[in-house]
Parts: C-alpha cells; sequence; structure tokens
C-alpha cells in the first residue's frame, strides 16, 4: 500500500491540477509533495527495520536503494516545488507566462515525479527501462517549457541525446 | 528463409544511406520495419508462442503503419524542403557503411565464432542497423533524419534482441512499442515547434546553446 500510494500521489497531483483553479492548486500540490517526502520518510524507516517491501504480486519492491533515492527525490521535488511557485508567478505577472501554461508546468511536473519516483520501486529491469525512457519524455516538455528558440533548441537536444543513450542501454 | 530476409533489412539499411528526399528515406524506414516484422512473424510461427504474435501484430501497428504515416503527415504539415541536407555524398556514406559491416562482422566473429551460420547473420546485420542509425543521425542534416536514425537504432536493437537473445519479455515488450510510439510522437511535436520557432529544421544550424 506505501508504495502504491507513493506513485499514485503525484499521478493524483496531476489530475487535480487539471481540474482545480490556480489558488488552490499551488496549495494542493504542496500537500501532496509533502506527504510524498513524509510516506518516503516512512519508507526509510520500515526499510531499516528488516528487508524489503513487496507490493502487486511483485511489480513494485522497495529495497534500502530505493528507499534512498525516493527520499532524495521527494525531498528535491518539494524544494523545486517550493521555489518554482514564486518563480512562475512572477512570469505571470510580467506577462511571459499565461495562466494556461503555468497550468500545464504543475501538470508535466507531477508526471514528471510520479516517472522518477516509479523508477526506483520497478522490480524488472525491462519495466524500469520504460520508466526512465518515460522520466525523458516528460521532461522533455519541461525543458522546452517557455518555447523561445534557447530552450526549444535545448529541448531537441536533450531529447536525442537521452533517448540515443536509452537506446543504448536497452 | 531468415537469411533471404535478413539480407532485404541489409539491402534497405544501405538504401537509406543513399537517399536524398525525406519520403523516400520513411519509405525506406517502412520497408525495412516491414521485413522486421516478418523476420520476428518467422519466429513466432517456428516458436509456436502466442505473445511472439502479439510482439509482430505490435510491430507492424507501430513501426509499419502509425509512425511513417505520422513523419510523412508531419513532413507535409511543415512544407519543409525535401532534401535532406548530406554532410557526406551517397557514395562515401555507402563506403562508410562496408566499413562499419566489415566492423561488425569481425566484432561478431570475435564474439561468438562457433554459432549457426542464422545467428551470426543476424548478429552482423543488427550490429550494422545500430551503426547505420547512428551514421543518419550524426550526417544527415534535418532534424526528422535525426528521429528516423534514432528509430532505425531501435530496429536494429529489437533485431539483436529477438535473434540472439530469443526476445525480451511479453510485458517489456509491450512497453517497449508503446514507448516507441510515444517518443515519435513527442519528438515530432518538437520538430513542429523547432519549425515553428527557428522557420527550419536543419541541426547543424541550432548552435545558440553550443559551449
Amino acid at each position: 500500500m506505501l508504495l502504491f500510494s507513493i506513485v499514485i500521489i503525484p499521478v493524483l497531483a496531476a489530475v487535480f491540477s487539471v481540474l482545480l483553479p490556480a489558488r488552490l492548486r499551488g496549495t494542493a500540490n504542496l500537500a501532496a509533495h509533502g506527504v510524498l517526502l513524509v510516506l518516503a520518510g516512512l519508507l526509510a524507516y520500515r526499510i531499516s527495520g528488516g528487508s524489503g517491501i513487496v507490493a502487486f504480486g511483485g511489480v513494485l519492491r522497495a529495497d534500502a536503494l530505493s528507499a534512498f533515492f525516493i527520499f532524495l527525490i521527494s525531498l528535491v521535488n518539494l524544494a523545486a516545488l517550493v521555489y518554482s511557485r514564486p518563480y512562475l508567478q512572477e512570469d505571470i505577472d510580467g506577462g511571459v507566462l499565461s495562466v494556461r501554461q503555468a497550468r500545464g508546468y504543475d501538470i508535466l511536473f507531477n508526471v514528471f515525479a510520479a516517472t522518477m519516483l516509479l523508477v526506483p520501486l520497478l522490480d524488472n529491469l525491462g519495466h524500469m527501462w520504460v520508466a526512465v525512457e518515460l522520466t525523458t519524455l516528460a521532461s522533455a516538455f519541461l525543458v522546452g517549457f517557455y518555447n523561445t528558440k534557447a530552450s526549444v533548441e535545448a529541448a531537441w537536444k536533450y531529447v536525442i541525446i537521452c533517448s540515443v543513450g536509452i537506446t543504448l542501454a536497452l | 528463409m531468415t537469411l533471404f530476409l535478413l539480407t532485404g533489412i541489409m539491402i534497405l539499411t544501405y538504401a537509406m544511406l543513399v537517399c536524398h528526399r525525406i519520403p523516400a528515406l520513411i519509405q525506406n524506414f517502412r520497408l525495412q520495419s516491414l521485413f522486421l516484422f516478418l523476420v520476428t512473424l518467422d519466429f513466432a510461427v517456428r516458436q509456436k508462442e502466442a505473445g511472439v504474435f502479439v510482439v509482430a501484430g505490435l510491430l507492424l501497428l507501430v513501426k509499419v503503419i502509425l509512425v511513417p504515416s505520422f513523419l510523412n503527415h508531419l513532413v507535409k504539415k511543415i512544407k519543409v524542403d525535401e532534401r535532406l541536407g548530406l554532410f557526406l555524398n551517397p557514395l562515401l556514406s555507402l563506403i562508410a557503411a562496408l566499413f562499419l559491416t566489415w566492423g561488425a562482422a569481425v566484432f561478431c566473429a570475435w564474439l561468438v565464432s562457433d554459432s549457426p551460420v542464422v545467428v551470426f547473420a543476424a548478429f552482423v546485420v543488427s550490429i550494422t542497423v545500430v551503426m547505420v542509425g547512428f551514421f543518419i543521425m550524426v550526417f544527415r542534416m534535418k532534424a526528422i533524419t535525426q528521429i528516423v536514425g534514432l528509430l532505425v537504432m531501435e530496429n536494429g536493437i529489437f533485431l539483436l534482441a529477438s535473434s540472439i537473445a530469443g526476445g525480451m519479455p511479453f510485458f517489456v515488450e509491450i512497453a517497449i512499442a508503446f514507448d516507441v510510439f510515444i517518443c515519435a510522437i513527442i519528438t515530432g511535436i518538437f520538430m513542429y515547434r523547432i519549425n515553428k520557432v527557428f522557420t527550419h529544421i536543419e541541426v547543424h544550424r541550432l548552435t545558440d546553446l553550443k559551449g
């Protein structure tokens, strides 16, 4: 249940980002990622007591290394979320971004968080490969978010380099 | 039979290197995927496993029908110059590809020296296809050739996995097919954006971020 909720919370947050208005969205996202950090701490505590946790008939599995990575990812996620809120607000006030684009940012951020958290939890190397590729694809839109020359160029190079790397890893 | 199909893949791989125009490249990619599908089908018939048939069907759906149609549609939509923009002319590309094939053969002979000729040929062909995919990505100018090169590399890896390792687990194959499709769509979207922001899709002119 714990592993499942770690993956499903960012997915739910992405869904809520589609539905909720701007003000509630910020609070909901902060709450979701705060809960994630707490769950990551709980996972680390449970793991430290003994062996790994398995869920879904062995599809998901957590050991000490995945607990470490989950904790790290959720910590960075929370920090990025706290930082990006006023950052984006400034761009919205300055007219660089529309409110709709900011919503897109929240959705992509949560999808990216979900794929990132999925990677250390999967028990099959092939599934893990797919999840890693999904992180690349989800974050590509975040890299090209501002849609300027530099960001589109960066996103293109990022996507191509990462895809070639991951293809060779297969 | 398998040797015949492998030869087909090899010829189409070389044909990709000598073509000048984008539709021809996409068409060659489609044919190469079709031959890859036939190889997988042949494998499935001999193995008599339902899972392999499904994988072959997915290959037909994604790489032969959906992705090339999407790329063709995209090329028509952005109305870009049809020429590929070669850094290296077809003859030199072909010679380079022959050297890559020779290198692959030497490497495979060193790796799997005492195996049947079909396995050896499949190994050489798949490594060559991966190398040629790389080659297309590096020595052609347009962004779309990088997408096609990536897909060609993916084809090569698929061939390697299905002929040497006897295929990957069923769910992994399905996930990879899905993933390839998503990847093609997303790179397509970015190509569309590049065309909108820069008014061209020539990758060698994207130099703002050079260190």
